[in-house]
C-alpha cells in the first residue's frame, strides 16, 4: 500500500466527477439517501452488498423504464460499490455499460461531464489491474473530453501517477509540472501543494535540484493548512526521497514522523501503511525481510487473483451472454411464430377475397349466359314462331295461294339465319379486318352504302379477342338496327385506335329514331359495360342515328 | 353436258329437291352420299372402274357422327378431292353465305360454283351447271359480293384532304396545285375530277356542295 494517497485522490476525483446528486435533492428519498451513504461510508462488512443489491435493483427498473439517465447514474454508483469490493472487472463491466449509454444519447455537456468521469474511471481500474497501457489509453481518451484546467488537473494527475509506475519518470515530471503551473492559477492550496508534492517526489527520482525544496514547500503549506492526511502524504514522499539518496537515517526520521501523524489520524490502513513504510527504511533487519517477502507474496497472490477474477467474471458473462441470447432466440422464435402465423391469415382472406371475386365472376358469367338465352328465345318466339303461326292460319285459309305461302316461309327462314347468324361463332383466326369487311358487306347493297373509314390501318392483332368479339357483335347489332329501321341510304363507320384503346363512330343518313324503343342498342349497352368500355348514341327522329363507341 | 352426278348432304329433304333438278336436267346417273368420307371414297371408286363422276355438289357443314371421320365438313372433301382430279367441277351447296368462305373457296380451294341453299336455290343451281359447262364461275347473288373487286368501302386520307380542301372554299384547280405542294398524288385534275365523281356516287351526291354536306352530316371530318 505504497500509494494509499494516490488511490485516495482517484476517489476524491471520482467523487468530483460522479455528479453525485446533492443532498438537497435527497432529503425526501430516505432510501436513496440512506443506502447513497452506505456505499460511500460503508460501516459494516455488508454495508456496500447491501448498497449493491439496492443499485443493482434500481438500474434494472430504470432500464427496462428507458430512463437512461438515472440508469447512468446508477450504473456509475454500482461501478464504485464494485471498486470498493475489489471486484475490478464487475466495476469495468458496469462503466462500460453506462458508456454504450452514453453513446447512444445525444451529445450534450452532461453525455461530456460523465463520459470524461467514467474514462478517468476505467483508467483508475486498469492501473490497480496493472495493465498501465490501457489505463493511459482511457485517460487520454478523458483528456480529450477535458475542458476545464480542474479536469485537466485529475486526468494529468492520474496519468503521471501511471507513469511512474512504468518507472517513465520524465513523461511524469512533464505532466506534473503541468498540473502545478494550473494549480497555481486556479489558487486551490490544497492541489497546490498536492501537485508540488507529487512534482517533487517525481523530480527526486530523476535527481532534479529542486526536488527537495519542492517537496518541503509542499510540506510547509500542508501543515500550515493542518492537513493531516496531506502532511502524512509528504511525510512519506520525503522518506522515500530520502531513502533513494541512500540517507537511511533522514528517511528513517520522516517515516517516525509519518507514524505519528498515522496515530492521530485514526486509521488502520494509514497505521498499516505508516509502518510499512517505516520497516521499508530499515534494511538488513529481520522486519524488513519479512515485509520484502510479503510484499513479493503479495504481488503474485495479487495477480493470480486478478486473473481467477478475470476468469470468474469471463464465465458469468458467457453465461449471461447465453441467457440473453437464449432469450433472444426465444423472442425470434415467437416473432417467426407470429409472422408465420399472420402469413397465414393474409393468404387465408387473400383466399377467400379471391374465391369471393371468383363466385361473383361465375355469377355474373351465368348471369350473362341467362340473358343471352332469354334473349335469343325471346327473338325466336317474335320472329320465328309468330310469323309460322300467321302462315299456318294463312295455310288453313287460303291453300291454293302457293307463292304467297312460300314468300312468307322464305321470309322466316331468312329470318332464322339471321338470328343463328347474330349468335354463331366468329372466326377470330382468320384475318379479322376481312371478317369485318364481309360483315359490313353484306349491308352494302344497291340501296345502302357502307362507307369505312381507317378499318385497313387498325393493327388488330394487337387487340384481344373478347374485344374483337364485342367490336364484332356491336357492329352486327348496328348494321340489323340499320337495316331494319333506319331506311338509310349511307352508313360511314370511321375506326380510330390508339394503344389498347378503340374507338368506333358510327353514324348513318337514315330517318333516326327515339333512342330508348331500340332492345337491340340495350345490348349494346350491355355489351359495353361487360368489358369495361362506353357506348353513347345520339339520334332524333329525321336526323340520322351516331353511335359512338369506346373500348 | 353432265351424265354422272355425286351430291353430298345430310339432308334428305335438299337431297330429294336438288335431284328433281337435276332430272329436269337430264342427268343420267344421280349418286348420293351422306358423308364426306363415303363420297371421297365414291370418287375414288368410280374413277377406278373407268366410269368417274362429272360433277360434285357437296353442302358444306354436317351433323357430327358418332363415327370417326377423317373429313368433317365439305371444304375437307374439296381439299381431299381437288389435288386428284383437277378436272372434276365442284359446287358448294351450303346455307352458309360468310364471304369470306365464299372468297377462299372459289379462289384458293379451286371450287367452280357456290350456290346459296334458299327459295331460289334451286334456279342458281341449275344457272351454275349452265355457267360451269362454259367454263365459267358462278355464285349466287346474295354472295357475289365476295368476287367483285370494285366494292371498295374504304374511303381514305386522300378523299378526305379533297373533301376538305373543298370544304374551305378551294376550287378543284386550287385542291391541285394543294396536292402537289404536299406531295400527295394523284393531283391532276382530271384525278380529282374522277375521284369527286366517284365520291358522289358513293355518297349519293348530287354535287361537291352536297358531298361536303353528307361529309359533315357523317362526322366523318
Amino acid at each position: 500500500m505504497k500509494n494509499l494517497a494516490v488511490i485516495l485522490f482517484i476517489f476524491c476525483a471520482v467523487n468530483t466527477l460522479t455528479g453525485q446528486p446533492s443532498k438537497q435533492n435527497l432529503k425526501y428519498k430516505d432510501s436513496l439517501q440512506y443506502y447513497y451513504d452506505l456505499a460511500n461510508h460503508p460501516q459494516s462488512p455488508f454495508d456496500l452488498a447491501n448498497a449493491y443489491k439496492f443499485y443493482n435493483e434500481k438500474q434494472k427498473l430504470s432500464s427496462a423504464k428507458k430512463d437512461t439517465l438515472t440508469a447512468i447514474k446508477y450504473l456509475r454508483q454500482i461501478a464504485i460499490i464494485q471498486l470498493k469490493l475489489g471486484d475490478y472487472y464487475g466495476s469495468e463491466s458496469s462503466e462500460v455499460e453506462a458508456l454504450r449509454y452514453l453513446e447512444a444519447m445525444k451529445q450534450t455537456d452532461f453525455t461530456r461531464k460523465n463520459k470524461l468521469g467514467l474514462y478517468n474511471e476505467l483508467g483508475g481500474i486498469y492501473k490497480e489491474r496493472m495493465d498501465y497501457d490501457l489505463a493511459l489509453k482511457y485517460f487520454n481518451k478523458g483528456l480529450e473530453l477535458a475542458q476545464t484546467k480542474a479536469e485537466n488537473n485529475i486526468i494529468k494527475n492520474n496519468m503521471a501517477l501511471v507513469y511512474n509506475k512504468q518507472l517513465q519518470f520524465e513523461k511524469s515530471e512533464t505532466l506534473l509540472s503541468e498540473v502545478y503551473k494550473n494549480s497555481i492559477i486556479l489558487g486551490d492550496s490544497v492541489q497546490l501543494a498536492r501537485a508540488l508534492d507529487n512534482l517533487g517526489f517525481v523530480e527526486g527520482k530523476l535527481n532534479r535540484p529542486d526536488a527537495l525544496d519542492h517537496m518541503k514547500q509542499a510540506l510547509n503549506m500542508r501543515l500550515t493548512r493542518n492537513d493531516q492526511l496531506g502532511t502524512y502524504a509528504s511525510y512519506k514522499h520525503l522518506s522515500q526521497y530520502f531513502m533513494d539518496q541512500n540517507d537511511y537515517e533522514k528517511a528513517q526520521s520522516y517515516a517516525q514522523k509519518a507514524y505519528n501523524i498515522s496515530k492521530q489520524i485514526q486509521s488502520t490502513s494509514y497505521l498499516e501503511d505508516a509502518l510499512d513504510n517505516l520497516i521499508s527504511t530499515r534494511p538488513n533487519t529481520i522486519e524488513y525481510q519479512y515485509k520484502k517477502l510479503k510484499d513479493s507474496i503479495e504481488t503474485a497472490k495479487k495477480l493470480a487473483e486478478n486473473k481467477y477474477a478475470l476468469m470468474k467474471f469471463d464465465y458469468l458473462n458467457q453465461r449471461q451472454i447465453a441467457s440473453t441470447f437464449k432469450i433472444q432466440k426465444e423472442k425470434e422464435h415467437l416473432k417467426s411464430l407470429l409472422f408465420r402465423t399472420l402469413v397465414v391469415i393474409i393468404m387465408v382472406v387473400v383466399a377467400l377475397i379471391l374465391s369471393m371475386l371468383y363466385s361473383k365472376n361465375q355469377r355474373d358469367r351465368l348471369q350473362e349466359i341467362y340473358l343471352t338465352e332469354t334473349r335469343i328465345s325471346k327473338k325466336l318466339h317474335d320472329e320465328v314462331a309468330n310469323d309460322v303461326y300467321q302462315v299456318m292460319t294463312q295455310l288453313e285459309s287460303d291453300i291454293a295461294n302457293k307463292d304467297k305461302v312460300l314468300d312468307a316461309l322464305e321470309d322466316i327462314y331468312s329470318r332464322t339465319r339471321d338470328i343463328s347468324k347474330e349468335n354463331s361463332s366468329i372466326a377470330l383466326n382468320e384475318n379479322f379486318e376481312e371478317v369485318l369487311k364481309d360483315l359490313l358487306m353484306r349491308y352494302h347493297t344497291n340501296k345502302v352504302n357502307v362507307i369505312t373509314r381507317n378499318l385497313s390501318k387498325i393493327d388488330w392483332n394487337a387487340f384481344e379477342s373478347f374485344k374483337k368479339i364485342t367490336l364484332y357483335r356491336i357492329l352486327q347489332e348496328l348494321m340489323v338496327n340499320m337495316k331494319k329501321h333506319s331506311n338509310a341510304t349511307i352508313v360511314a363507320i370511321t375506326f380510330r385506335s390508339k394503344g389498347k384503346k378503340l374507338t368506333i363512330n358510327y353514324s348513318d343518313n337514315g330517318v333516326g329514331c327515339q333512342l330508348k324503343k331500340l332492345s337491340g342498342l340495350r345490348n349494346v349497352e350491355n355489351r359495353m359495360v361487360t368489358i369495361n368500355g362506353s357506348a353513347i348514341f345520339d339520334s332524333k327522329p329525321g336526323q340520322g342515328f351516331k353511335a359512338k363507341i369506346s373500348m | 353436258m353432265f351424265n354422272k352426278v355425286l351430291i353430298v348432304d345430310d339432308h334428305d329433304a335438299v337431297n330429294a329437291g336438288v335431284l328433281s333438278v337435276l332430272k329436269n336436267l337430264g342427268f343420267q346417273t344421280v349418286d348420293t352420299a351422306q358423308y364426306c368420307d363415303d363420297a371421297f371414297l365414291k370418287i375414288k371408286r368410280a374413277a377406278f372402274d373407268q366410269v368417274p363422276y362429272d360433277l360434285l355438289i357437296s353442302d358444306l357443314s354436317f351433323k357430327k357422327e358418332f363415327r370417326n371421320r377423317n373429313l368433317l365438313s365439305g371444304e375437307d372433301l374439296v381439299k381431299a378431292v381437288r389435288p386428284d382430279y383437277p378436272k372434276l367441277p365442284i359446287i358448294i351447296y351450303s346455307m352458309e353465305d360468310r364471304l369470306q368462305k365464299v372468297r377462299t373457296l372459289i379462289k384458293t380451294q379451286g371450287v367452280n360454283a357456290y350456290v346459296c341453299k334458299g327459295r331460289k336455290g334451286s334456279v342458281d343451281l341449275a344457272m351454275a351447271m349452265e355457267a360451269i359447262s362454259k367454263g365459267d364461275i358462278f355464285v349466287s347473288p346474295q354472295v357475289e359480293q365476295a368476287l367483285n373487286p370494285d366494292v371498295e368501302l374504304e374511303i381514305d386520307d386522300y378523299d378526305l384532304t379533297l373533301i376538305k380542301q373543298l370544304s374551305i372554299g378551294h376550287s378543284q384547280s386550287e385542291i391541285s396545285i394543294y396536292l402537289q405542294e404536299n406531295n400527295m398524288s394523284p393531283s391532276s385534275l382530271s384525278s380529282i375530277e374522277k375521284r369527286l365523281n366517284r365520291l358522289k356516287d358513293q355518297f349519293q351526291a348530287n354535287n361537291v356542295t352536297h358531298l361536303v354536306a353528307i361529309f359533315k352530316d357523317l362526322g366523318l371530318f
